[in-house]
């Protein structure tokens, strides 16, 4: 059975649109792996140094921080790159690498015009916005799955700057480090943490459910990437919100109560964000995803080490945690074995 | 494999009990010639990249004391215009012509086409390196410079003339490819400088970086397209 008899007999049954474009093949035109890493890699380098050419043209010569120039340039950059992944980019692999280089200085660019003239706060809500403008109007697989994944992390820091108003740059962020070692707001961190997620989680759970429906309407090259980038957000962007191995890592934020142990509370705090990609390992399991689980596992087990080292408690108490942990999920394993048989 | 990888730690952990005083490139030394005859007697071709991952970090530590220790270090050094990437590079293309052989033999533990290519693209990447040293750094000292770029042309030319005989894969054209597109362009923004282009300099280079990955691109479609033409007339 060639491809087009399987669309013809999916169409029949009603499985598929039968307005659905069938994917061409592209066996036959696309290069070898190695030469587009090679056109690959020099898009990017000339996407960059096109940025940084465009940047100097147009900067101002008074040398004020002034942030309009940025955010032109990169509204600019990334219009160019729409423009580039809707004409060319699918037939041309440079073109392609190029856009994706053009889009991504454009997002930086964006970026550092919103920080210069709004603040962190207009920064992280503009960024959202930007992102998921993106992820309608390119029409490119991976720009999308980098967008929506990138919305995800603006929206986790935006709410937590709303909510919690301490990230590096907000307003509250120096008054509380000279407070430090403090016990965090808990109760306030937990809010944060569902308001944060559970549209997330909602999102990623009805999108793999309905995966056959959305496919049968057409809307596969729409959604396959965001749902791909919310599952991937589960596993990666918990380290965007605080407290997280991240900020622990760059020594800001409340974390420095984290890394004293003095702060027993917030210290099973990274637990939540290995639940988190361990659902997204589920969803990526269900989708039959291989590097999404992969990425789910490298993200759960950095979860399970920043656990570790926010602890707070000597080797000791670690090793007796560890080793009981790892015998119930051993007595766990071994009963589920036994149902499914 | 995975006695070849406890033999690194054992030695690692060795060395920390008892402060031997040893440099880090001879802890990779002697673990790599240690560890040589279970390698060999493995026939596992992972065991050979890991052991040759080895030797590439001895040789690039060792590189690092090149100008002051071991009976070698005269050979790759600044005064005969040198950079401390010579070893790897030679180690890494010796590492290719040996496994490229025992390849062709059908010798088992070297079954797997990706061996040889990671030696290639190791060796190419050291050359290249050194290029870009000499032209970023050691061009205004007083070194001999023709050694380098003599190395890189003839590493190329090597490369080149065997791939094109061999007619079965075009993974070195895209090597040579991406080596010449990155050392031309390092030149051509040295000369900018030098030539105080400013930032129309920049553009230039930029212009210059996607002519040169399409010229690539297309000469390694050429060549394959040519070996087809070529199969079907034969």
């Amino acid at each position: 059975m060639t491809a087009s008899e399987l669309y013809a007999a999916l169409a029949e049954r009603g499985l598929v649109s039968a307005a659905q474009r069938w994917p061409e093949s592209d066996a036959g035109t696309l290069s070898p792996w190695y030469v587009q890493a090679l056109i690959g890699f020099c898009a990017w380098i000339a996407g960059i140094l096109l940025l940084v050419f465009l940047v100097l043209i147009v900067m101002p010569s008074s040398g004020q921080d002034h942030g309009l120039v940025p955010l032109v340039v990169g509204v600019a950059l990334c219009v160019a790159a729409g423009v580039l992944f809707a004409s060319i980019a699918t037939s041309s692999q440079f073109a392609n690498q190029l856009a994706l280089a053009l889009s991504v200085g454009g997002q930086i660019g964006i970026a550092i015009g919103l920080g210069l003239t709004g603040g962190v706060r207009a920064f992280l809500w503009g960024m959202l916005l930007v992102e998921i403008v993106l992820v309608i109007a390119m029409s490119d697989h991976f720009q999308r799955f980098l967008s929506a994944l990138a919305a995800v992390v603006a929206w986790a820091l935006a709410m937590d700057e709303l909510l919690l108003k301490d990230l590096p740059g907000g307003w509250a962020y120096s008054e509380r480090l000279s407070l430090v070692p403090q016990s965090p707001d808990v109760p306030w961190s937990l809010v944060l943490w569902v308001v944060v997620w559970a549209p997330v989680v909602f999102a990623a759970l009805w999108l793999t459910k309905n995966e056959p429906a959305w496919m049968a309407k057409g809307w596969d090259t729409f959604l396959r990437p965001v749902t791909h980038a919310l599952i991937a957000s589960l596993a990666i962007a918990p380290l965007a919100l605080l407290p997280s191995l991240f900020w622990i890592a760059l020594g800001l934020g409340r974390e420095t109560s984290l890394v004293s142990g003095t702060s027993s509370m917030i210290a099973p705090w990274p637990l939540l964000g290995a639940l988190l990609a361990l659902l997204g390992l589920a969803l990526a399991f269900a989708l039959r995803h291989r590097p999404l689980m992969g990425l789910a596992v490298i993200f759960a087990l950095l979860e399970i080490s920043s656990f570790y080292y926010v602890l707070g408690a000597s080797l000791l108490m670690k090793s007796l945690v560890m080793i009981l942990l790892g015998a119930s999920l051993l007595t766990i394993s071994r009963g589920l074995q036994a149902v499914w048989k | 494999m995975l006695a070849v990888m406890l033999t690194g730690a054992l030695l690692a952990l060795f060395g920390q009990t008892y402060q031997t005083g040893a440099d880090v490139y001879e802890l990779f030394l002697g673990w790599a010639l240690l560890t040589l005859p279970w390698v060999a007697a493995c026939r596992f071709s992972p065991c050979w990249g890991l052991w040759l991952l080895l030797t590439n970090l001895s040789a690039l530590f060792f590189s690092g004391w090149s100008d002051h220790i071991g009976p070698f270090s005269w050979i790759f050094s600044s005064r005969f215009g040198l950079t401390a990437w010579a070893l790897p590079f030679a180690l890494n293309a010796i590492a290719y012509v040996a496994v490229e052989a025992l390849f062709r033999s059908k010798v088992p533990g070297f079954d797997a086409r990706w061996l040889g290519r990671a030696a290639m693209t190791a060796a190419m990447g050291f050359a290249t390196a050194n290029v870009i040293i000499l032209i970023i750094n050691l061009w205004d000292s007083d070194t001999p410079k023709l050694l380098t770029p003599l190395m890189f042309i003839a590493a190329s030319a090597g490369l080149f003339v065997y791939a094109f005989w061999r007619k079965d894969e075009l993974f070195p054209f895209a090597v040579l490819g991406l080596a010449w597109v990155i050392v031309t362009a390092t030149a051509l923004s040295r000369a900018m400088i030098e030539a105080k282009a400013g930032i129309a300099g920049v553009l230039v280079v930029a212009v210059y970086i996607i002519a040169a990955a399409a010229g690539a691109a297309k000469g390694i479609a050429f060549i394959g397209k040519l070996w087809k033409v070529e199969q079907a007339e034969a």
